[in-house]
């Protein structure tokens, strides 16, 4: 059974990179042959480049930023009662239930709006997607980080508190190592959900300022062949050695 | 250390009443026990001198300093917590180091004092373990060293005994009281088990429902209790209601009379009259010179180590009594169910408590 549903998400991943070992040019089964140049392809198509720099400067920001903003708001959320805080705790987890092309429709127009207002630009630029992606990262950030409090025994901050620790020496010295584990899964996913994030930058990218996720999509209009296949395990192994490197310092298991 | 005065504490949540006018004062040295069934407000009373949690009214002083309205790390109390809420990404030593870290002590002072408070508590070679690697018994230790080395003004402890096995908590109470004399703490101490608090303490607060039900020693409120609450929470005892018709004379429901010593204290009020296990004997014909003297039925037996427990039916109450094992010859097949005989005992030995 287990093995079953294993196999199940995995087959599609070890076929991807089955594929993007195809000579074929238009992906089609059997195989003709195997080759690597797929791989030498992505180099050779600059949107795969500049898309994988920008969402990579995307996702950075967004997890720093998504992080700070979480933590400050899971902090409150778990240790202050305070009025409207049924309501705070809906409105950050809104972003997970409003489909990302509505959301990112939305953001367009209010960002539309802002340039007539400001004359800031903020459609198709690096800080407009990462305002985006924050949005999307903070609800895991709330809830990860969140249930890292709630695990946490209060009475061991009242302990540095009662040793003669004001609230700042408190927070960094106890209460930060104590729920770091959950930032450093928040941060984690924050990166991998706003790098794979495809629908809400949609309409937030222009002409040489689009992620990677959208290059992939474009190039797919037009070419059918395993190069594709070659920038998704491209993708799959960065994500993948993020999530080990990570659980070298946490072990995510004992979060999620 | 310096002496602790609370003055009319009160603590509401809403409409609910935690802690109701409670005064008390701690002397330099002295060893206090909150002692009360859970929601009795002890706790609350100890969070409230730690400065977790606010009073609704009132003052709090330790020392010649009135902290009522101070944060919880400027009262410089030392606090021993239930669970020992030792900081688990620490090593002993920076537990320990941990207060003193925050008055910014130097380096060699630090190392002295940890190493010191350490030795006090018998775990010296273990400064560089982390919490998770020791014992109950070890963690106990290393949250006292890390209250006791910052030379708290009041040393708190909040049922420190509850997480040890029964073998244990004997020890470590011993070990407390020793401590505890030997550096003249003044300790305020948080406990449901009367055990603990008679054995340890030199004086006992019991509280029922947020408010001070009895204030004194030990032998104090076992022998005098002023209430029903006190006498059934500290030990066990037998009740007769009923109400006093003449000096030293108290008439109980079924008409018997029970003398009591006239020249003890008379509660004002509604009264019972309580009368401890021990107190009490069984026998086939009433001794000569016993005053109180009951016609009574066992209605069971139970063998309870150093004691016999007689489950006694006396005067339409289920009573019971006391027999000692003192000969080793206390046999359950002395007595047997359904044993007529009497339970007597002493004037001096029937208390008066208002209901």
């Amino acid at each position: 059974m287990v093995t079953c549903i294993y196999g199940f998400l995995f087959l599609p991943l070890i076929f991807i990179a089955f594929i993007s070992v195809f000579s074929n040019r238009i992906i089609s089964f059997p195989p003709a042959g195997y080759t690597l140049q797929w791989y030498f392809n992505i180099l050779s198509q600059v949107q795969f480049v500049t898309g994988f720099v920008m969402s990579f400067q995307v996702a950075l920001l967004a997890m720093i930023f998504g992080c700070i903003l979480g933590t400050l708001a899971a902090i409150a959320l778990t240790r202050f009662s305070f009025p409207g805080k049924a309501f705070l705790n809906m409105l950050l987890m809104s972003p997970l239930v409003v489909p990302g092309i509505v959301a990112g429709t939305a953001l367009y127009v209010f960002y539309i709006q802002i340039t007539e207002l400001f004359g800031i630009r903020l459609a198709a630029s690096l800080p407009g997607l990462a305002f985006a992606h924050i949005t999307i990262t903070i609800p895991w950030t709330v809830r990860l980080v969140a249930s890292s409090m709630g695990g946490t025994d209060r009475s061991i901050e009242e302990a540095a508190m009662n040793l003669g620790a004001n609230p700042w020496k408190t927070f960094t010295k106890v209460t930060l190592p104590l729920i770091r584990p959950g930032i450093v899964a928040a941060a984690l996913f924050s990166f991998i959900v706003s790098f794979g994030n495809l629908e809400m930058s949609l309409f937030l990218v222009g002409p040489g300022k689009t992620t990677l996720p959208i290059a992939i999509l474009q190039y797919l209009s037009f070419n059918l062949d395993p190069t594709i296949a070659a920038v998704s395990v491209v993708e799959i192994v960065i994500i993948g050695v993020a999530m080990l490197v990570t659980n070298r310092f946490v072990r995510i298991s004992s979060i999620v | 250390m310096a002496k602790v005065q609370l003055r009319n504490l009160t603590k509401r949540y809403g409409d609910f009443v935690a802690v109701d006018d409670f005064s008390l004062d701690v002397a330099d040295g002295e060893f206090v026990a909150l002692l009360g069934p859970s929601g009795c407000g002890k706790t609350t009373t100890l969070r409230m001198i730690a400065g977790f949690v606010e009073a609704s009214t009132g003052e709090i002083r330790i020392g010649e300093r009135d902290v009522t309205e101070y944060p919880p790390y400027r009262r410089n109390t030392g606090m021993v917590f239930q669970g020992y809420a030792l900081f688990p990404h620490m090593t002993v030593f920076e537990n320990v180091a941990f207060g003193l870290r925050m008055r910014r002590l130097g380096a060699a002072e630090t190392h002295e004092r940890v190493a010191q408070a350490l030795k006090l508590v018998r775990l010296d070679g273990h400064v560089d373990r982390m919490p998770r690697q020791l014992s109950g018994g070890q963690q106990q230790r290393v949250a006292l060293a890390r209250a006791l080395v910052v030379q708290p003004d009041v040393f708190l402890l909040d049922e420190p005994l509850s997480n040890l096995d029964a073998k244990l908590r004997q020890e470590v109470r011993l070990e407390i009281r020793q401590l505890q004399q030997a550096l003249g703490l003044t300790t305020i101490f948080v406990t449901h088990d009367q055990e603990e608090a008679l054995t340890m303490a030199d004086r006992l607060v019991v509280m029922d429902r947020g408010a001070i039900q009895q204030v004194g020693s030990p032998a104090e409120l076992y022998d005098r209790p002023v209430n029903r609450f006190v006498a059934d929470f500290i030990g066990h005892s037998n009740f007769f209601n009923g109400r006093v018709c003449g000096p030293g004379e108290f008439k109980m429901d079924t008409g018997a009379i029970v003398r009591f010593d006239p020249e003890a204290a008379t509660p004002q009020g509604d009264v019972s009259v309580a009368v401890r296990p021990e107190r009490i004997s069984f026998g086939h014909s009433p001794a000569a010179g016993t005053i109180n003297c009951f016609e009574a039925e066992i209605e069971a037996v139970t063998f309870a180590g150093p004691r016999l427990d007689l489950i006694l039916r006396c005067e339409g109450d289920r009573i019971i009594a006391h027999v000692h094992n003192s000969d080793g010859n206390v046999a359950t097949e002395r007595h047997h169910v359904g044993e007529q005989g009497f339970a007597m005992w002493s004037p001096s030995s029937t208390r008066l408590v208002s209901r």
